[in-house]
């Protein structure tokens, strides 16, 4: 989908519908109180452990999982692709701030000279390109190693994804991220909105459904059913497909702003990748 | 497809689908919106019914709504054509455009419905 129709979109949403107007902190907060309301004895950090923060018996396999977590080995092969140099002597270190330590929370953010939204792994192959190497898939593999380990450096601190309201271009992406969050699509006519924030807590099959709420705060992942570490946007393409719609590539523009809206969200919760699922 | 007429649905369903409000908590029966109408004849060609297929899919994929199952249709309905099985070939390729139809009435729908689910406080 072209950025201009994304922009007419949004544009026309923010004109029609009072909801659609409220601005992030509203959005956040009305988020918030609903998972509060429905589950009022799950602590609010506890719902960066997705569905483990509400069933128990789930929460029970996950922990015995977590005792020798599949994504270790991902979290050093990352480390080690992290500090290998790349062919002209430098180094990821010298394209993040803090030589990208303890970073992933002010991911993503909203970048005004290219008028889009940079999300840690596209930064991470920025970082390869302007430094004359090709860029690694986004999915999985080598990419999602390095992203691990700058989550796994960045545990603990708290997510701060920024806004402001007074940016158009920032305003203009979130609220695209926000209405693909909210729309309907594929053969199943679902939306995220559906799934995690509608039948959060209930059963979908043989699958309880996680919350909205915490859905930024691990990623990335050593899924079960991968059998490898993914990225986010792996995940939102699965999440399509499992819907019957055509997911779009990893790091498109609409992903992109998806993943503003949904961490957006999750602002004021520590972060807790990488992380494992079933 | 049925003969005369054929149904077109979204499948508004898997329980927590039928109600669209944020705040339900419950998941609710299954609503299914059929829709009919008269059946178009088939394309009378395989070439015609691809062409057609292809056309609706981009007005679909550029609305950012394509389903994956027009996709799967076109690929069966090529292999169908290669194996020798024109009528099949058809029949899929028009199901395909089929899909990609719905998927515009979707986008035409999600252009304003998805403002009624945003949260508030």
């Amino acid at each position: 989908m072209t950025k201009a129709y994304l922009t007419l979109s949004v544009v026309l949403g923010i004109l029609l519908s009072p909801a659609a107007m409220a601005g992030p902190e509203e959005d956040r907060l009305a988020m918030v109180s609903l998972f509060q309301t429905r589950f009022p004895d799950v602590p609010m950090q506890e719902f960066s452990n997705g569905l483990y923060a509400f069933d128990q018996a789930a929460r029970e396999q996950w922990m015995e999982m977590e005792d020798f977590p599949p994504y270790e080995i991902a979290i050093e092969e990352g480390e080690e692709y992290f500090n290998q140099p790349f062919a002209n002597g430098s180094s990821y270190a010298d394209c993040f701030e803090n030589g990208g330590i303890g970073v992933r929370q002010n991911y993503p953010h909203f970048d005004n000279d290219s008028g889009e939204v940079v999300t840690l792994e596209l930064a991470i192959n920025q970082c390869r390109t302007a430094n004359d190497e090709q860029a690694l898939p986004y999915r999985a593999g080598e990419l999602a190693a390095i992203s691990a380990y700058m989550s796994y450096t960045s545990r603990g601190n708290v997510i701060d994804v920024q806004v402001p309201t007074d940016n158009a271009g920032a305003m203009a992406a979130y609220e695209s991220g926000k209405q693909y969050f909210y729309t309907r699509r594929g053969q199943l006519n679902f939306a995220c909105m559906s799934c995690h924030v509608q039948s959060a807590g209930l059963s979908l099959r043989a699958d309880r459904l996680s919350s909205t709420l915490g859905h930024a705060t691990h990623w990335p992942v050593y899924r079960a059913a991968w059998g490898e570490i993914g990225t986010l946007h792996k995940r939102f393409a699965e999440c399509n497909i499992q819907v019957r719609a055509r997911p779009s590539e990893a790091q498109s523009i609409e992903y992109r702003n998806l993943e503003y809206f949904l961490t957006y969200m999750s602002n004021g919760l520590e972060l807790n990748g990488p992380a494992s699922r079933r | 497809m049925m003969n005369r007429i054929f149904l077109l649905f979204f499948v508004f369903s898997l329980g927590a689908c039928g109600q669209d409000t944020a705040n339900e908590t419950a998941p609710t029966p299954t609503a299914t919106v059929v829709v009919q109408e008269k059946e178009a004849p088939p394309s009378e060609s395989y070439e015609q019914a691809r062409a057609s297929a292809i056309a609706a899919m981009k007005v679909a994929a550029d609305r950012g709504h394509a389903w994956s199952t027009s996709d799967a249709l076109l690929e069966q309905a090529a292999t169908a054509a290669a194996e020798g099985d024109e009528s099949s070939a058809i029949k899929l390729a028009d199901d395909a455009r089929i899909q990609a139809e719905l998927a515009v009435r979707q986008a035409d729908a999600e252009e304003k419905a998805w403002k009624d689910r945003v949260l508030t406080n």
